[in-house]
């Protein structure tokens, strides 16, 4: 079977705007959660979230995620080499994991753009608008932007869809249907998200999540933006492209139980299926789900020791999430460029707020600051609405 | 630096990589089932009438095609399926009467190897609304909890798996207002790494009075409220809706199990006109090599292609676009193959438009009559394909059909070339 690798990354979190910034906010535990700016949450439930701090360009007329898309896009595409002169000669295909794309993000501008509130005549720049509102908006702008993409597909399944944009890119790839996938993932804070997910007492009504630890008590909403570039390893080599990490498997399963309360037997088939390649005991280090609700983490530390075993003990865990809060449908896709730039850094990132171990959760959670710790195979799990499970397993540069 | 590999015509492929379709279940504007949508496609009945059921206002078009009173309960009488959105009811119909028609009852399958992938345009944007309204009348902490979990794209799909418990990959795609083949070329990359045995792959898309009214002020509707698909007259397209779902399996897991086959997908072509934002190139550019990758995975010429399904929505530049993309890859045959766009009688009923086009490819493959293009009668001179061709008893039997999706915003593109097939195919 054909190697796949990952030869451009890019991300723009709440910790740090670039992958410099990314990865150092990640080691030194940077804590991205703030009183929410973005609109007026003073209505809501929950007043806080991990924003990102960055606005489109001046006189844009679309939305901030699409624009957000587009600019880790090409960001991504460049630090691969994939410009301009690969347009006639390859075929790409982009993989958009967003579950909100460029919809109104605010009651003001839900109103400014969706009858019947919107009023007046549609004029050029609002017709823009209201048409980035549609799902896979964004996936057409970015198609027009990727050299000889012909495959676009955007994956809404909630909060698995970034692992699952990477999953379909590294099967395309093995399938040969494919010369390169650009995978990009985006989600910007919203009133429907910030209320629904309040409502489900989803979200942690104090300071910040707290993966793993006995008193969590729900997630916290994030902003985040990323995207990578995978091809084959034999091409990326041919054409002297830089290889930062390979995907060796890929899991997905469904529940198949409930809406929101998650199983663990889901999640166990998804990891194993991604491990099929490599076996559970290579395996160095885990790049939790981690949503800091109660159900999520226990469901995924049984499922985790189920699949372990005895390994389970020796093997560091941690949420990003802590750092950055819930991108959602973007998460799998930002998470992976977090978990590549902390294996390129020798270091698992900390979990933030883990102030009491929870008996029920055996894991050796990484806290109290980042690990040195060189590693050659991490996995990386997204469990989401549904039942929907999906995992990747990623190795380091010439690591599979 | 393509290598690409060219090596997927049937005649090459294993029947572990080949995709058959071994049921099919919808829901339309024509109601509950495969048979009443068949029927009309074949009949030219239009389901376009008068919108009754929400306030036009000002809206310049007055008529769409909406599903209409499904009597649920003899279906479920249950609550929680009387619930349950509008997408979530239909889909799980749908893909009731596909797993009966491919089935007889139990599931044959491992459910740990049984996915789901439905592809939409508009999603779940009947609760989404739902979910503003709430807050902008009211107050963001009276947003119900069962509908928000209702919100998300995938939850269609997760219905079907809850119901049935179907424990493999569960996909909800879009890739624009076409969105159906994506999808299907998703659930066969499945079928094909061997990860399910059996795929429930389809599309969903229902307007809503904010959706009608925003399209209508956007200018995208037809002033004369008239959906007809490559005429001279053509001014905008109506909204459709529906559901359509199939049953995919490989011949290798069809022929195991003595199923019966409705219709191979032998190639699929994915394309894209990359042109700009909610705009069609004026060649037809993504849709043309859609057309050409899906006939060389069939390994087929176009010549022997005896019916297309298109995708033309009685819009001036995107029919225009579609009829270029046919004339440059089918030449002088464009003149002989039978042409049809189910939208002249379903309106732009988005991805379900795309599945709508699979029916009638599937209905002609099974009693070689092409459906009737109907609705359309001042044909474009710039529009020159073969509508509606006199019945001619010399002609070929219908063995390859070719369904066409296009999306009219953003220029997304794909192919379906559906053969006959049968178990007993070497």
């Amino acid at each position: 079977m054909s190697r796949i690798a990952i030869t451009g990354i890019s991300a723009i979190t709440p910790i740090g705007d670039g992958l410099e910034a990314f990865s150092a906010g990640l080691r030194d535990g940077v804590d991205g959660v703030d009183e929410i700016r973005g609109f007026d949450a003073s209505r809501h439930r929950v007043q806080r979230a991990a924003e990102v701090d960055w606005q489109p360009p001046a006189g844009s007329s679309y939305s901030r995620a699409t624009e957000l898309a587009l600019e880790v896009s090409a960001q991504a595409l460049a630090s691969a080499g994939l410009d301009e002169r690969f347009r006639d000669e390859s075929r790409g295909t982009v993989l958009l994991a967003s579950n909100q794309g460029g919809m109104a993000a605010d009651c003001p501008e839900y109103r400014r753009t969706t009858h019947p509130y919107r009023s007046g005549g549609v004029s050029r720049d609002l017709g823009i608008r209201m048409l980035d509102g549609a799902p896979a908006a964004t996936l057409d702008l970015l198609m027009a932007r990727c050299p000889g993409a012909h495959l676009g597909i955007n994956l809404t399944t909630a909060c698995s869809a970034g692992l699952h944009a990477l999953g379909i890119a590294y099967e395309t790839l093995l399938a040969r249907d494919t010369d390169f996938a650009l995978v990009t993932g985006v989600e910007v804070l919203t009133e429907p998200a910030l209320a629904g997910f309040a409502v489900l007492r989803a979200l942690t009504p104090g300071e910040g999540p707290r993966p793993f630890s006995e008193d969590r008590d729900g997630t916290l909403l994030g902003e985040g933006a990323a995207a990578l570039v995978v091809e084959p390893l034999a091409k990326a080599r041919a054409r002297g492209a830089p290889v930062l990490a390979e995907i060796c498997g890929y899991g997905s399963s469904t529940d198949a139980y409930h809406m929101t309360r998650p199983l663990t037997e889901g999640p166990e088939q998804a990891m194993r299926q991604a491990l099929a390649g490599v076996g559970a005991d290579a395996v160095d280090w885990i790049k939790a789900h981690g949503t800091a609700t109660p159900a999520n983490d226990l469901a995924e530390t049984t499922a985790i020791h189920k699949v372990f075993g005895d390994h389970a003990r020796r093997l560091p865990v941690t949420s990003m999430k802590s750092q950055i809060g819930h991108s959602l449908g973007a998460s799998g896709v930002v998470e992976a460029v977090g978990t590549i730039l902390a294996m390129r850094g020798g270091f698992v990132p900390p979990t933030l707020r883990l102030d009491r171990r929870d008996p029920a959760l055996d894991l050796d959670v990484v806290h109290g600051g980042a690990r040195d710790f060189p590693s050659r195979y991490v996995l990386l799990n997204a469990f989401g609405f549904g039942g929907n499970n999906a995992s990747i397993t990623l190795a380091a540069a010439n690591g599979c | 630096m393509s290598d690409v590999s060219k090596d997927f015509s049937p005649q090459q492929l294993s029947p572990d990589q080949r995709i058959v379709i071994t049921g099919l279940g919808a829901v339309s504007p024509y109601g509950v089932g495969v048979e009443p949508l068949v029927a009309a496609l074949r009949a030219g009945e239009s389901a376009i009438r008068p919108i009754e059921d929400f306030d036009l206002g000002d809206c310049r078009c007055t008529v769409g095609a909406r599903i209409p009173h499904v009597d649920y309960a003899t279906f479920d009488s249950s609550s929680s399926f009387r619930r349950a959105p509008r997408a979530s009811r239909f889909a799980i119909m749908a893909t009731d009467e596909a797993l009966r028609a491919s089935t007889d009852g139990e599931l044959p399958w491992n459910p740990e190897r049984v996915g789901v992938c439905l592809g939409t345009y508009r999603g779940m944007s009947e609760v989404s609304e739902k979910i503003w309204t709430k807050m902008i009348e009211r107050e963001p902490r009276f947003v119900p909890a069962l509908l928000f979990q209702e919100t998300v794209t995938n939850a269609v799909a997760s219905a079907i798996s809850i119901r049935w418990g179907l424990k493999g990959t569960n996909y909800a795609i879009s890739a624009g207002n076409a969105s159906g083949y994506q999808g299907l070329y998703l659930a066969a990359q499945t079928l094909r790494s061997g990860r399910c045995e059996a795929m429930i792959a389809g599309t969903f898309d229902l307007f809503t009075e904010a959706n009608h009214h925003d399209m209508d002020d956007l200018g995208m509707l037809s002033d004369s409220n008239a959906s007809r698909p490559f005429d001279r007259r053509r001014d905008g397209f109506v909204m459709g809706e529906g559901t359509v779902v199939a049953v995919l399996e490989t011949l290798a897991t069809a022929r195991a199990r003595g199923a019966q086959v409705l219709a191979e997908i032998s190639g699929i072509g994915i394309g894209h006109d990359a042109y700009g934002f909610a705009t069609t190139h004026p060649e037809g550019v993504g849709l043309a090599a859609a057309m050409e990758q899906a006939m060389e995975r069939a390994g087929i010429e176009p010549e022997a292609i005896g019916f297309i399904a298109a995708a033309a929505n009685s819009t001036q530049s995107f029919d225009r676009a579609e009829h270029a993309a046919i004339r440059e890859v089918f030449g002088a045959a464009a003149s002989t193959i039978p042409v049809s766009s189910p939208k002249a009688l379903t309106g732009e009923a988005m991805a379900a438009s795309d599945m709508f086009n699979l029916v009638a490819c599937v209905a002609a493959l099974s009693d070689a009559e092409p459906s009737v293009h109907n609705g359309s009668e001042d044909f474009d001179p710039d529009c020159d394909l073969a509508f509606n061709l006199p019945e001619r008893s010399d002609r070929e039997p219908l063995t390859a059909a070719l369904a066409n999706s296009y999306s009219y915003f953003g220029g997304s593109a794909a192919a379906l070339v559906l053969q006959s097939c049968s178990i007993h195919d070497s």
